[in-house]
């Protein structure tokens, strides 16, 4: 794990990507039925669902093709918010497997950064999360209407219960391509921050 | 080693991050805790980056390359360094006997300057991008210009006769093509040009770093280099490619410029490079992209 500390125009350039992964969530520039199309999540019925939309989008991509992808991609993010820090029988402190749409070498990196990239440094010390905020927003890059490349914009944010008592923001960005085993995340930028 | 043509990839160097000024009445700032990664494979991936001085209509990829940059990137740490080329010097062109190695995108487009370098440094890149003067001005203006530091005021008579100002500098398109590319005043040639090509690099790589938290910014840059390219590579394999550019830490960078003497060949002035050199500096970053000593 990596600590961005040094340098104050760090701590604040990770406030600005938070403010606009957070402010992003209307910035729609399609305008149509793709945006804010949303889906019960894996979690729990006492759990937030996610919302998803596309946000910023580079070439042309037909409408039922962005709903499409924006299903798809939220599954992925579904899966890695769910694997990672919602679900699980807490107190708990095996969170392998908690990043099941990474490409290997993501997920390799990915479990080193396990304090940032799923609840490992407070798993033990917890005996539940409760969801507050799923939301995910897609940038999206389309070549001759297909997407090959996606950065999507993800906020969440939960509760915990337990030893440790808190609010949780995690924010930021991953990087998903799609290869024969669907849509992979190959890349991330997140913090992760108690409020 | 796959060959493309194109500009935006001129971008694999950084300035430090500006130092803010918090008051603490208006920002509140909290402890951050951040990770981040690009699965780019290889984890370090080498770029000939060529400024090519095409005219209009000429076909870039077999002119003379102006600026050879080679540029490593280490995707596992965020590293990355430049190795500077010196356009005229004097080198074995496989098939083509001794020449000037920009002589190389003549005789045999990108694949064969590729070589021509990778044998100067012992270090074969995978890619070359070649980069004609219009385009790079237009993306520089295309990302908002670059901050440069600039050790030492120059001009040129007729590409910029007002000159560069010692210091921080904020260049538009067509000042940082005349930035890269002016040399008569310089007081060690070529050599201080591709110094100030890496300077460039760095500003270009610093603005993207800093922009790519804008939404869409690296989809639109990506899409806009591949709407002024060709290439074999695919989509993919390009978005990967600009979001590992966005990726280098300013703080893991290293640049270098292969020195040499100056000799003549025939009435022409050249550069004889050290070769033991350029080696080191093979050697030295081929795995990690990172070059411990000038």
């Amino acid at each position: 794990m990596r600590q961005r500390t040094r340098h104050g125009s760090w701590v604040i350039a990770a406030v600005v990507v938070v403010g606009l992964a957070t402010g992003g969530c209307n910035n729609s520039n399609d305008g149509g039925p793709g945006a804010a199309s949303t889906a019960t999540s894996s979690a729990s019925a006492a759990q937030v669902v996610t919302t998803a939309s596309v946000g910023e989008l580079a070439g042309r991509l037909p409408q039922a093709r962005r709903d499409q992808l924006v299903s798809e991609v939220r599954q992925v993010v579904d899966g890695w918010i769910d694997a990672a820090y919602l679900s699980g029988d807490y107190p708990r402190t095996d969170f392998a497997g908690s990043w099941p749409g990474f490409t290997a070498r993501a997920q390799a990196k990915a479990e080193r950064d396990g304090d940032l990239m799923s609840n490992r440094d407070i798993g033990a010390s917890i005996d539940g999360v409760e969801s507050e905020k799923r939301q995910v927003t897609l940038d999206v890059l389309s070549i001759d209407k297909q997407p090959v490349g996606v950065t999507a914009r993800v906020v969440l944010r939960f509760a915990t219960t337990g030893d440790t008592v808190k609010d949780v923001r995690v924010a930021g960005r991953l990087y998903l391509t799609k290869g024969k085993q669907g849509w992979q995340v190959f890349g991330y930028d997140v913090s992760k921050v108690d409020l | 080693m796959r060959t493309l043509t194109v500009g935006a990839v001129l971008a694999l160097a950084a300035l430090l991050v500006p130092d803010s000024a918090v008051k603490s009445t208006e920002v509140e700032l909290v402890k951050v805790n951040r990770a981040e990664t690009v699965d780019v494979s290889p984890d370090v991936v080498w770029i000939l980056a060529v400024g090519s001085d095409a005219r209009p209509g000429e076909d870039m990829t077999h002119t003379r390359g102006d600026a050879l940059q080679l540029v490593g990137m280490n995707t596992k740490t965020g590293a990355a360094t430049a190795i500077g080329i010196p356009r005229d010097s004097w080198v074995s062109i496989p098939g083509h006997g001794t020449n000037k190695i920009n002589a190389a995108l003549y005789f045999g487009g990108p694949q064969l300057l590729g070589q021509a370098v990778g044998n100067l440094v012992g270090v074969q890149p995978d890619y070359v991008f070649i980069s004609r003067f219009e385009f790079f001005e237009d993306m520089i203006g295309d990302i908002g210009g670059i901050d440069v530091n600039n050790p030492i005021a120059f001009a040129d008579d007729f590409i910029k006769p007002k000159g560069f100002k010692k210091g921080r500098l904020h260049l538009g398109g067509y000042d940082a093509l005349a930035f890269a590319r002016i040399r008569h005043d310089l007081i060690r040639g070529d050599f201080d040009r591709s110094a100030n090509q890496q300077r460039v690099l760095r500003g270009i790589q610093s603005t993207v770093r800093a922009k790519a938290d804008q939404p869409g910014f690296i989809e639109r840059g990506v899409f806009s280099v591949i709407q002024h390219m060709h290439t074999d590579l695919s989509p993919v394999e390009l978005y990967r490619l600009g979001q590992a550019v966005a990726q280098v830490n300013p703080g893991k960078i290293t640049n270098c410029v292969v020195q040499g003497s100056i000799g003549d060949m025939g009435g022409a002035s050249v550069v004889l490079p050290y070769v033991d050199q350029a080696r080191r500096y093979g050697d030295d970053a081929r795995k990690d992209a990172t070059i411990k000593r000038c």
